[in-house]
């Protein structure tokens, strides 16, 4: 690996007093997929939006290709071959897909300014099917579809612009097993093309799996580089929090008995993808739902809460006798549901942490119709702190934090409500290893409280590390039922999901 | 979604026309509905829909401008001014080169000025509304030559307002620069982000608006040929209906072409208004009853969007 295909030198970003990026020098090789691990604030997705062109560095130089490298913009950046899939989604709506995989490149199938549509919708569609998306047409805007599909396009985008180097910022958890998977193809197709990726993701195992070389960093600081094929994850996890993780993430308790209080009852739940779920939760349990992303797991959740659209079957709350199908209903029980799209439907990002944790506790602070700032301030600071949240002030806004700290918020707001039933949909995604504990703690200490939990997740070590049950999904349907136990692995659960 | 409730949505705002008119043809059978009537409200529909195209391009950026109404006011002014030396030609060059200056001036200081943009907007109309008065003088209004009045009758009214309607189907639709719009209309940030130039796509798109706002102008001056001076913000209400109908087509636009659709959404404004007029009812009940109506059938466009959203 002696030739350079990109190399950063002495790179400098500060945001106020915080050193986003401490001096950070690195190469990147020609075929190589580079992994960038660290904790959430560490400045992984900073250096790499200084590398694309969307910030401007304080000081430091790059080179790609033995050439200096200054995007003025993300555009200059892709025109010399450098491209970011970035943590948000960067689809327009009002656009169609098509247009918004050609967006900027229109020169391909357009003349004097004019568009031949039929022609660009073909080059979609052959891209699409290419990457092996048949479910998204080309002529359809972006905004009928899901943050998945959408995450889908713009790794199309990715796939015909074929960059020298491709920036990946923690795209797989919004992916399905399905959408991984194209995404792998993508970061195959780029290495074998001599072009090289930085990958960035906080699945472990993941970046073992697809990284040839890992990166790791703290503070803004690179602390080192090791080979995948050095290292394993309990190192990686001990490298990114600077100490060593003593003990499991997970519960280690496996004698526990599930109450025989029933708290809510799930009969015949039936939405789009849902095919007729029946369950009961459990004072005190932890009840997980495992499957495919599209196996209706997600929509359980949604359809309980009151989110999903035509939802037939009931949901009852045992302690009142009431069912509830709407929002304030759920709600009003004490009912909790946090979003696997936190960004877009667990807070309001606009918004103060504050407002984000005090709004469903008006009836609590207001008296008439009037709310006390300092109260809610006070009722704010108490309530982050449960779970640590890490920021300058309350008043701060919430597009602010860290994706982790953004999570513990959303969790927050509805601890802060006295919420007795949580329902959480992929609570760890896109959060690093050291939240991560947070949270399996935190729904421990509910576990103690007498909280009853929902948690569903894709990653089925998490579930058979923190729950009492897991019931597992496959079509719209449970087709698999495991009680925590020391002999449960993976491998079972599988057996069911597929 | 089935192919057959496309078409459903797509017929949608054709069948409301119809019940609209069914409804009124029952309820005044001889003082509403007649050919020669519907065929005039069809004119004036398509008269306003040129000033529509323009307001069209600026909502598609996100831009809700109420000074395209004197943008038409003021380039008629001055059109009328220069025909007095140059005939038609100074009435069509005068009115779009001030229809554009407009435009581009608001443009930069839309752009440019960390203000509110409805603030800005405003503030053209005072100053430009000072200007019609000045224009004018104690005469109120400005008359333009007779023989002109061919320009805003049949057939030249429909073929200049279909010529700006297809232009700005064309522009909306298969070219770059309309892709860039919406694009910029979405989010400008994540635009910029793809390379595009949004100053100037922003700008450009204000130079449509003027040139739109100044067609109007002068087909409206030459249809009743004279240019009254604006006072009080009533410029303004020019912009109303023709802002209420692109609004109305962006209901509709999965299924019919916003241009298209906002033609439409006039048509349907001025058929209940004409028809309410015709049952006696004065303006102020009107608007309440246009207003109802358009809550109607926005929510019923926006009901049926909910059950396609792919999850």
């Amino acid at each position: 690996m002696s030739e350079v295909l990109f190399r950063i030198n002495e790179l400098y970003k500060y945001f106020g007093a915080t050193h986003a990026v401490d001096g950070a020098s690195m190469d990147v090789y020609p075929g190589e997929v580079l992994g960038f691990i660290g904790e959430n604030g560490s400045g992984k997705s900073t250096i790499l939006s200084i590398i694309s062109g969307m910030l401007k560095p304080d000081s430091g130089t790059f080179e790609l290709d033995a050439k200096p490298y200054t995007p003025a913009s993300q555009a200059e950046g892709i025109k010399s071959g450098v491209s970011l899939i970035a943590q948000e989604i960067n689809t327009l709506e009002g656009l169609s897909v098509a247009e918004n995989i050609f967006l900027g490149l229109e020169e391909n199938f357009s003349k004097h300014g004019f568009i031949n549509l039929k022609k660009m919708h073909q080059m979609a569609l052959d891209v699409l099917v290419a990457s092996g998306i048949t479910d998204i047409a080309p002529e359809d805007d972006v905004r009928h579809y899901s943050i998945e599909q959408r995450k889908m396009i713009e790794l199309v985008r990715s796939f015909f612009i074929k960059p020298r180097l491709l920036m990946i910022d923690e795209t797989s958890t919004a992916l399905s097993h399905v959408g991984r998977d194209e995404l792998y193809k993508l970061i195959n197709a780029t290495k074998e093309a001599g072009n090289s990726v930085i990958f960035i993701s906080h699945d472990l195992q993941e970046v073992l799996r697809v990284c040839d070389r890992i990166t790791i960093l703290r503070d803004g600081k690179i602390v080192t580089s090791k080979m995948a094929d050095e290292v394993d994850e309990d190192q990686l996890k001990t490298l990114m929090v600077g100490r060593e993780l003593v003990g499991s993430f997970y519960r280690t308790d496996y004698d526990a008995k599930i109450s025989d209080d029933v708290v809510l009852q799930v009969r015949d739940l039936k939405c789009k993808g849902l095919g007729g779920v029946s369950f009961d939760l459990h004072k005190g349990e932890i009840l997980g739902i495992a499957g495919l992303s599209d196996s209706g797991m997600h929509e359980i959740g949604r359809a309980i809460f009151g989110i999903e659209y035509d939802v037939a079957g009931d949901v009852k709350v045992v302690e009142s006798g009431k069912s509830v199908k709407t929002i304030q209903e759920s709600i009003g029980e004490k009912i909790g549901y946090i979003s696997k799209n936190r960004d877009t439907e667990s807070l309001f990002q606009a918004a103060s942490i504050s407002d984000n944790i005090a709004v469903h506790c008006m009836d609590v602070l207001s008296k008439s119709i009037f709310v006390s700032p300092s109260k809610m301030k006070k009722f704010a600071e108490e309530n982050a702190k449960t779970l640590e949240v890490k920021m300058r002030e309350v008043g701060q806004n919430v597009s602010e934090l860290s994706g982790g700290n953004k999570q513990k918020v959303a969790v927050t707001k509805w601890i802060a409500r006295g919420t007795e039933i949580f329902v959480m949909d992929s609570p760890t995604r896109g959060i690093d290893v050291g939240v991560k504990a947070v949270i399996y703690a935190l729904l421990v200490q509910l576990n103690k409280q007498g909280k009853s939990m929902i948690v569903i997740s894709e990653e089925l070590l998490e579930l058979i590390g923190c729950c009492d049950r897991i019931l597992v999904m496959r079509d719209g349907r449970i087709s698999g039922e495991f009680f925590r136990n020391e002999n449960l692995r993976e491998e079972d659960i599988v057996q069911k999901v597929v | 979604m089935s192919r057959a409730k496309n078409i459903l949505h797509a017929l949608m705002p054709f069948l409301a026309l119809v019940v609209v008119y069914a409804v009124f043809k029952i309820l005044q059978p001889a003082r509403f509905g007649s050919l020669p009537n519907m065929w005039l409200f069809v004119q004036q529909s398509l008269l306003l829909s040129i000033l529509g195209c323009g307001i069209y391009f600026l909502l598609s950026l996100g831009i809700f401008d109420l000074s395209v109404g004197i943008n038409a006011v003021i380039s008629a002014m001055i059109g009328q001014v220069l025909s007095n030396y140059l005939g038609g030609f100074g009435l069509f060059i005068g009115a779009i080169l001030c229809g554009l200056a407009v435009s581009f001036t608001l443009s930069q200081f839309m752009q440019r000025l960390p203000v509110n943009p409805m603030i800005i907007s405003v503030g053209f109309i005072l100053l430009f509304e000072a200007v019609t008065q000045l224009l004018t003088g104690s005469n109120s209004s400005l008359q333009i030559d007779n023989s002109f009045r061919v320009i805003g009758a049949f057939p030249w009214n429909v073929i200049i307002s279909l010529a700006v309607m297809v232009a700005s189907m064309i522009i909306y639709k298969y070219t770059v620069l309309g892709v860039y719009i919406r694009a910029i209309g979405s989010e400008k940030e994540i635009a910029g982000k793809f390379g595009l130039n949004v100053a100037k796509y922003t700008t450009i798109a204000f130079v449509l608006c003027g040139l739109c706002a100044a067609l109007y102008g002068v087909v409206n001056l030459c249809y009743s040929t004279r240019v009254a001076q604006a006072t009080g913000m009533s410029s303004a209400t020019a912009a109303f209906r023709p802002m209420m109908a692109c609004m109305f087509a962006n209901s509709f636009k999965k299924y019919l072409h916003p241009i298209i659709g906002m033609f439409i959404g006039i048509l349907f404004l001025n058929l209940i208004s004409n028809g309410l007029l015709a049952n006696g009812l004065e303006s102020s009940l009107q608007n309440i009853i246009i207003g109802f109506a358009m809550i109607l059938i926005v929510r019923a466009s926006n009901k049926s969007r909910k059950y396609d959203i792919v999850k």
